[in-house]
């Protein structure tokens, strides 16, 4: 599976923050603006699971008070879309800052104090496998050691950009030597088998956007076709993609995942 | 002779030390989420954003903090801080975070950490704790080598019950306290990772803990630390029904504590507890009653005087029972039962059932059945419902002596008469 360069697609009337982004997204992301909610809504259906968007989400409300009806649109749409929200942020707005909570923005971007290239640069980075993160933090139990689940979530974060067991590594400043060690003592798979597993959760979790396809997912995930995909939850989850959305996409590939867990605990490696 | 040690110890392994990485999010969908439920309005709004600006700040390079935020944002901060009316100490700490928006390097790492911990403590005392758990993460990430407060965010975490979040901080505690030679803090995390452990019901990794915390404690004399950790060791111990060791670690507890130690009480009710529990309530009777003067609390002095009536009712005391009876029924009979009246009216029930007052036990045993369903304390409810059933058929149920413990109970007594004169010789606060 490979996931190229990085969206970054903006949809906000403020043309200097615009421009802002797009000086920054040179070197990391692949910048688009785009006029409206419809054509976000077509750009988010493309791009991979490591895109991000900007948003004013006071664009088109409409005459309504509070934020566009359309963001919420697009988030049920595509839960798994990484959407910051970058407006002036004043006192008057706190019950919308709490909605934008809700509705599952995964940053608040506030326009004319944290609002500069690097510090723009620096929520971009922070925000990385946000959504994929919170999923699993719903599913992993409880007892899940502390370590563990560092680990996971730095893969949820490595994966979501594409990146491979040594950027795991250096995520956790380890050697990869050591971070195969890390995971033995937390009982996790070996390095590389829990980023094939992070990448099927990833994909779950884009099964599970109502407005994706499923060859909408393969291209987000970087495979070619649909068939890529099929192969991969044929082999570790042993059903096809349509099925799986059908049950419940993430639901059924972190159950699946969460027994393998239990087998790395219970010292009963499996080979998959 | 050795001679004794006066500089640490030359450390002889080239091995590099990784901290691991800590849990910095809970459940909230965007960093500082949870401060905005705790604090409306424009309060809520500038504890959001200075939190964020900390976190912010700390994670970029020492020599590019002065391109992070906007020109006039420091300005507009102060003014907004300023405009709120705010308690001195915490309008001071906000003020200096706020410093870092107009002079980003101008401050260091242990000022910024130091206000945001006094902005926790501040949020903390409020009862508002995703709050003081932000602001002591914030203090983590401007402090990072500091594992003081590294070890004060896993304590905020663990309050929280963000179980993993806080084991993430506690063993990053263990590695900054190793490495900086904060045995204190070192000693503590291990503590709190045996805490965690033994909620998780984990026993044997909570006791290799424990163990690591009561080694590290008694390497640097740490009594505070040792005291905790023996205490917790006998509450381990108590659970897995292992009673002399328990007698033992009780011991051990006390001795590192000291006889003026302010967790005395804490552990003279334990031990009272264990004892009334393994059915030498003639042992415990005295302790709780030590204990009386030393409750701060208003929600401990119904448990304790409850612990006293059952007691005095095991021992055949009715004289006390009554009077103890009647200092605490009427707080727990009726209307909304406070936090744990379901465990204080089952005490009460089984000191009337050792009397053979079954018209008494059978009112209390009702009415803590009552209170625990209404709160959902299963634990409790199971209890109500077995000294229910013994008022009913009316036999007693107070836990006879295991033969063959005669050979401990001097020491067990000894130990309880210190308890008892710590506990009477120690000044009362307030």
């Amino acid at each position: 599976m490979k996931i190229g360069a990085r969206p970054l697609v903006v949809l906000h009337w403020d043309e200097e923050f615009r421009e802002r982004i797009r000086r920054i997204s040179e070197r990391d992301y692949v910048f688009q603006a785009v006029p409206d909610w419809e054509s976000l809504r077509e750009a988010v259906r493309e791009s991979p699971p490591s895109a991000l968007v900007v948003v004013d989400p006071y664009s088109e409300t409409n005459g309504r008070t509070g934020p566009s009806p359309a963001l919420r649109s697009l988030l049920v749409e595509f839960p798994s879309c990484a959407v910051f929200a970058a407006f002036d942020v004043t006192p008057d707005r706190f019950d919308d800052l709490r909605t934008l909570g809700k509705w599952g923005v995964v940053e608040v971007v506030s326009l004319e104090h944290d609002d500069t290239q690097l510090a723009l640069l620096q929520r971009f980075r922070q925000s990385q496998g946000r959504p994929l993160r919170a999923l699993l933090e719903q599913v992993l139990p409880p007892d899940t050691p502390g370590r563990a689940r560092a680990i996971l979530d730095a893969a949820a974060e490595v994966v979501a950009v594409g990146g491979h067991g040594r950027d795991l590594a250096k995520s956790l400043f380890l050697s990869r030597r050591t971070l195969l060690r890390w995971c033995e003592r937390a009982e996790l798979p070996p390095p590389r088998k829990l980023l094939a597993w992070m990448r099927i959760l990833l994909a779950a979790e884009l099964l599970d956007d109502p407005g994706r396809t499923v060859l909408s997912v393969a291209h987000a995930c970087g495979y070619s076709s649909d068939s890529g995909l099929r192969r991969v939850t044929q082999k570790f989850l042993g059903t096809s993609p349509t099925t799986l959305r059908e049950k419940g996409a993430f639901s059924r590939a972190s159950q699946a995942f969460l027994k393998v867990l239990a087998k790395y605990r219970k010292g009963q490696v499996i080979g998959v | 002779m050795r001679k004794p040690r006066l500089s640490p110890p030359v450390r002889r392994t080239r091995r590099r030390w990784r901290v691991p990485p800590a849990i910095t999010h809970g459940d909230e969908p965007f960093e500082g989420a949870g401060i905005l439920e705790e604090f409306q309005g424009k309060l809520g709004l500038v504890l959001w954003q200075s939190v964020r600006d900390v976190s912010l700040w700390a994670s970029t390079p020492e020599d590019r903090r002065s391109e992070l935020f906007a020109s006039g944002a420091e300005q507009r901060r102060r003014a907004a801080i300023r405009g709120e009316g705010l308690e001195p100490a915490l309008e001071t700490s906000l003020l200096e975070i706020s410093e870092l928006l107009g002079n980003p390097q101008a401050l260091t790492g242990e000022l910024t950490a130091r206000a945001c911990l006094q902005v926790a403590q501040w949020a903390d005392d409020r009862g508002a704790s995703a709050t003081a758990l932000a602001f002591a993460q914030s203090a983590a990430f401007s402090a990072p080598f500091d594992a003081a407060t590294a070890y004060t965010v896993a304590r905020l975490a663990r309050r929280r019950a963000e179980q993993a979040r806080a084991e993430s901080w506690f063993r990053r505690t263990v590695a900054l306290g190793r490495q900086s030679g904060d045995w204190a803090a070192y000693s503590l995390a291990f503590l709190g990772l045996g805490n965690l452990y033994m909620q998780r019901g984990v026993y044997p990794a909570a006791r290799r803990f424990y163990v690591r915390a009561l080694r590290a404690a008694r390497r640097h004399a740490l009594h505070t630390a040792a005291g905790m950790t023996f205490h917790d060791l006998f509450v381990l111990a108590t659970l897995t029904g292992r009673v002399d060791e328990a007698e033992r670690f009780a011991r051990g507890a006390y001795d590192e504590y000291g006889s003026d130690h302010q967790r005395l009480p804490a552990l003279a009710h334990d031990v009272g507890y264990f004892w009334m529990e393994q059915g030498y309530p003639a042992r415990a009777l005295p302790i709780f009653r030590a204990l009386l003067p030393h409750l701060t609390r208003s929600a401990e002095r119904p448990v304790v005087l409850a612990n006293i009536a059952r007691a005095a009712g095991a021992v055949g005391d009715r004289a006390r029972f009554d009077d103890t009876w009647s200092q605490v029924w009427e707080g727990v009979a009726g209307g909304d039962a406070p936090e744990g009246a379901a465990g204080v009216l089952v005490d009460l029930a089984r000191g009337a059932l050792s009397l053979g007052d079954w018209e008494r036990a059978e009112a209390a045993a009702r009415r803590a059945l009552e209170v625990a369903g209404e709160r959902g304390e299963a634990k409790a409810r199971l209890a109500a419902e077995g000294v229910l059933e013994s008022a009913r058929s009316r036999e007693a149920t107070e836990v006879r002596p295991r033969p063959g413990r005669e050979a401990a109970a001097d020491e067990a007594d000894a130990l309880a008469q210190e308890l008892i004169r710590s506990l009477n010789q120690v000044t009362v606060p307030g």
